[in-house]
């Protein structure tokens, strides 16, 4: 029991510090709007994100002028907020992009060492 | 039950106490966008669609403690921080206590029923308690009377929901209730009797008897109409500020 609690929150403490690029690359292709990012992310991704944890997210990358938003006539229902990248929010993607990939490396090196970079991706 | 606005409102409420230990900006930004998120809510719907939203969302203490993660994770930082348990934990109460303190601001006020009862003790107790002691026994009268009045006016200073000044009036008009009004408008309006005198001696076998000082008629009758419509008024008076009272009251908890 106490390996798999211990196991469960190791990955949660990883899921939560990808998370916010992790908004931003589902960001990148095409705007969405609040909910919508939650399904994608917890169906298609495996991230186990709530509302509660993304609306603070997103007010917090809005401030920090990594995202923007615009209200939008949706195909059904009221106007919504959607969401998209900025320029800059772009970059700090393709920034994180180069440091994900060294500091995935450099985990895998370490968990994986007979394995000469053929370590799973 | 609670309309979708009610619900809304209410959530909102909450939020901006929980999140009261945010960075002054990040909490401004946080809580337009989930207004701006649940005005979406409200105008696509029904109180079930509104209900789902805020059950999606979490409560409100969630959503601080989110925003306070999120507050203390640069974009760009591989693993945020762990949040501050001491902030956590402040958070987490934030909620409860104010609600407590709601509760201790709340005005309270007695019950309809105990005010009716006291409006009434006030006008009729001490005479209907002084007639049934001196049923007993006629030297019980006035023990009947103090019992009236001293329960009457122990029920009206111990009601929450008089003012001082209120409590003052139903003391001052009358101690005794209708016993004032009775004894005194058998004085002051000239009330007589006559009585038959045994006694001969040239005296006139009828004559008329007045007990104590008079006022003549025109004087005494709107004096003692005075007296007793007075302890009706005020007991009208109190009666209408409890009920005025309970309205608000009852209008503040009803959200």
């Amino acid at each position: 029991m106490e390996p798999d609690v211990a196991r469960e929150r190791t990955l949660t403490q990883l899921r939560r510090g990808v998370l916010p690029h992790a908004v931003l690359a589902a960001l990148a292709r095409d705007e969405r709007y609040g909910f919508e990012l939650v399904r994608l992310l917890t169906e298609d991704h495996g991230f186990s994100v709530g509302e509660g944890t993304i609306y603070p997210l997103l007010s917090r990358l809005r401030r920090d002028g990594l995202v923007t938003t615009t209200w939008r006539e949706s195909d059904a229902g009221p106007p919504r907020r959607y969401y998209r990248l900025t320029t800059d929010g772009e970059h700090a993607l393709a920034a994180f992009r180069i440091e994900w990939t060294a500091f995935r490396d450099a985990v895998d090196g370490l968990l994986f060492p007979d394995a000469d970079r053929q370590a799973p991706t | 039950m609670s309309t979708p606005d009610e619900l809304i409102t209410a959530y909102l409420r909450d939020l901006e106490a929980a999140t009261a230990g945010l960075p002054p900006p990040a909490r401004a930004d946080l809580l337009s966008d989930l207004r701006d998120h649940l005005e979406e809510v409200r105008r696509s719907g029904s109180e079930v669609e509104v209900r789902d939203a805020l059950d999606r969302l979490g409560s409100p203490a969630e959503i601080a403690a989110s925003a306070r993660d999120t507050e203390g994770v640069a974009v760009g930082a591989a693993v945020p921080p762990p949040p501050p348990p001491a902030t956590a934990t402040a958070g987490a109460f934030t909620t409860p206590v104010a609600w407590a303190e709601d509760d201790r601001n709340r005005p309270s006020v007695s019950s309809g029923v105990r005010d009716t009862w006291t409006v009434v003790l006030l006008l009729l107790g001490p005479l209907a308690l002084a007639a049934l002691f001196a049923s007993v026994h006629r030297a019980l009268l006035v023990l009947g009377l103090v019992v009236g009045i001293a329960v009457s006016w122990a029920l009206l200073w111990t009601s929450r929901t008089w003012t001082t000044a209120e409590k003052g009036f139903g003391t001052a008009v009358w101690p005794g209730g209708f016993v004032t009004p009775l004894v005194l408008s058998s004085v002051v309006t000239s009330v007589c009797t006559e009585e038959v005198l045994i006694e001969g001696d040239g005296m006139p076998p009828i004559t008329t008897v007045c007990d104590g000082f008079t006022l003549p008629l025109w004087l005494g009758l709107p004096t003692a109409g005075l007296l007793w419509l007075a302890p009706i008024a005020v007991g009208v008076f109190l009666l209408h500020q409890g009920n005025r009272r309970r309205a608000e009251i009852g209008g503040e908890d009803r959200r």
